[in-house]
């Protein structure tokens, strides 16, 4: 059964672009409602937990890196890469409980991003960003304030290109494109004369987006970061050898793109979406009935 | 909200609404209690009164407000004891330095909590209160008094580079804490100015909802060097950082359950202070759910 939903806890999510994240640096996010602290050990190890010290519920986020460990801000309470904690400096003499250790999640650095679970992961490794398997660059991060999967169809609806800020396409342009379905993916596909744009989703959460305009054409991904019920991070990322000058425009479409993302969704966007995907499944119905 | 309101425990107890002298003769004053709405009125003659305002703006009389202690003291329900007896205030060695009231957006009792913690000094008070040199936390006694109707922590020492606005060197302090209930509790510290004498602060903290109180607070020093606004200004830097840490602990309402957090052996007030509010029956600000 297949649905326009990004927000599945059995999955990997982006939660920071690795450069974001220095060493010895912490700093609060959010994943299907949960608060995390991702951090960075001296050593270059990135690690994901709930935001909260299992001492007394102080957010660890405030806390401080030395070394390779994270400090609570609020007694001191040391805790090790694999979260348990190692030093009480109020008791400097004991061995801290097996039971004093944070909440870690699944963490994985690959493609650019620091990934996490807040459950079971469903597969070894999240699958690189643009489904070709280059090297990517994060350009950034935007927060929507609309529900993950609004955010999904806002990141399938509304293009972006290196030589525009604003829709490269004829406005209205999502009413006659093509929706194609298969087992894990949902593509969109819109043509005109010298256009041609394609998005498809990853379900659950990974967009890919080629724009060709004439002789001019981009290529781009967005990865969801379903952050609460009604908000999520969409992160964009290109292929790692675009130019300086590409990255820069596109960053600056996006921010375009987030002017506009509540102003989308309350238009129906998604709505529009899911009832295409209603549509196709229903002619695959029809077909799958004419063949028996 | 309203099912909390209906709540025994916290209905029957005494709590400091405001400073005597905040509210003039013919003047008026609104402020909330246990998330109800609540108005102060003083009258010409001088009496303070209280009544609850219903949403439709009827104002129901209370009958149990008491000045006392230079702060207004009031009972929403049949209160089920007197209020607490603070002889220091009417003693005249010490100064009475009011603290006025501070918001803190969480739970009361994390408040209280906080005040009665000793292991967080070397972290939060780092300079003054305590140093990431000196953070151990010797052992100390936690026993119920009155009946167990209070719970004290005695002979708790700690090591302060500055403990108090008159404090010149660093020194280790006695400190004496009195949870007299789930909203207020006084400590008793070594006066560094006059040998074997104590001072005293006091907490009241009013619980405007479960998660939204205003603390009022009372400092009674034996200083005669320092201006009120020196003094005030040492306190002042003090909750600043407290409320920093406060507000930034999850959940807001305190967890009384056992496992919800793990203690250790320097939490030894905090562990009879929930406890002692699980048995109580109280649920105002108060997360009772299991690990
Ligand atoms: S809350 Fe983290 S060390 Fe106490
Ligand atoms: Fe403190």
């Amino acid at each position: 059964m297949m649905r326009i939903d990004s927000v599945n806890p059995w999955s990997w999510y982006p939660v920071i672009a690795s450069g974001v994240l220095g060493a010895g640096k912490a700093l609060p996010v959010s994943l299907n409602g949960e608060e995390l602290v991702v951090w960075r050990s001296r050593d270059g190890v990135a690690a994901v937990w709930n935001n909260r010290c299992p001492h007394r519920g102080m957010r660890l986020a405030f806390g401080a890196v030395a070394d390779n460990t994270l400090t609570c801000a609020y007694h001191g309470w040391v805790f090790e890469n694999d979260g348990f904690c190692s030093h009480i400096p109020a008791h400097p003499q004991l061995k801290p409980s097996a039971a004093a250790r944070a909440r870690v999640y699944p963490v994985k650095e690959i493609h650019g991003y620091v990934w996490a679970s807040v459950g079971e992961p469903a597969g070894a490794e999240p699958a690189p960003p643009l489904r070709d398997g280059r090297r990517v660059a994060a350009v950034r991060t935007l927060h929507v304030p609309v529900k993950p999967e609004a955010a999904l169809a806002l990141a399938m609806a509304r293009p972006l290109a290196w030589w525009t800020p604003a829709d490269p396409l004829p406005a209205g342009w999502q009413q006659s494109a093509e929706l194609e379905m298969n087992d894990n993916a949902v593509t969109l596909h819109w043509k005109a004369a010298s256009q041609k744009f394609t998005a498809t989703a990853w379900l659950p959460g990974t967009v890919n987006c080629t724009l060709i305009d004439g002789a001019q054409s981009t290529e781009y991904a967005f990865l969801m970061q379903p952050t609460g019920t009604a908000s999520a991070a969409i992160h964009l990322a290109v292929a790692a050898q675009d130019t300086a000058q590409r990255k820069l425009a596109l960053n600056q479409a996006c921010v375009q793109m987030r002017r506009e993302a509540s102003a989308l969704a309350s238009t129906g966007l998604l709505a529009w979406l899911q009832a295409l995907v209603a549509e196709k499944r229903a002619a695959d119905a029809i077909e799958s009935h004419a063949e028996v | 909200m309203t099912d909390k309101v209906l709540d025994p425990v916290a209905l029957s107890d005494w709590y400091v609404v405001a400073t005597a002298s905040e509210i003039e003769p013919g003047r008026s004053e609104q402020t909330r209690l246990l998330g109800l709405d609540v108005v102060l009125r003083r009258n010409t003659e001088g009496v303070c009164g209280a009544s609850l305002l219903a949403g439709d703006g009827a104002e129901r009389p209370m009958t149990s407000i008491v000045e006392r202690y230079g702060l207004i003291w009031l009972c929403l329900g049949t209160p089920r004891r007197e209020i607490i007896a603070i002889p220091e205030f009417d003693e005249s060695q010490r100064r009475v330095i009011r603290r006025g009231r501070i918001g803190v957006a969480t739970s009361g009792q994390r408040v209280i909590e906080n005040f009665v913690d000793l292991s967080h000094f070397s972290f939060v008070h780092t300079g003054t209160l305590g140093g990431y040199d000196n953070a151990e936390v010797p052992e100390y006694r936690v026993e119920f008094r009155e009946d167990a109707t209070e719970l004290w922590a005695t002979e708790c020492r700690f090591m302060q580079p500055k403990a108090s606005a008159a404090a010149g060197a660093a020194e280790d302090v006695l400190y004496d804490y009195r949870i007299w209930s789930p909203y207020i509790s006084v400590i008793y510290k070594d006066s560094l100015v006059c040998r074997g004498k104590k001072d005293l602060i006091c907490l009241f903290v009013q619980p405007l909802e479960e998660t939204v109180s205003v603390v009022h607070s009372c400092a009674l020093v034996h200083d005669e060097t320092n201006s009120d606004n020196h003094i005030l200004h040492f306190y002042h830097e003090i909750f600043a950082q407290d409320r920093s840490v406060l507000i930034q602990q999850l959940p807001k309402k305190l967890p009384v359950k056992p496992r919800r957090d793990i203690p250790t052996i320097s939490d030894a007030t905090s562990i009879a202070y929930r406890r002692w509010l699980d048995k109580s029956g109280l649920e105002f600000g108060l997360d009772r759910s299991l690990p």
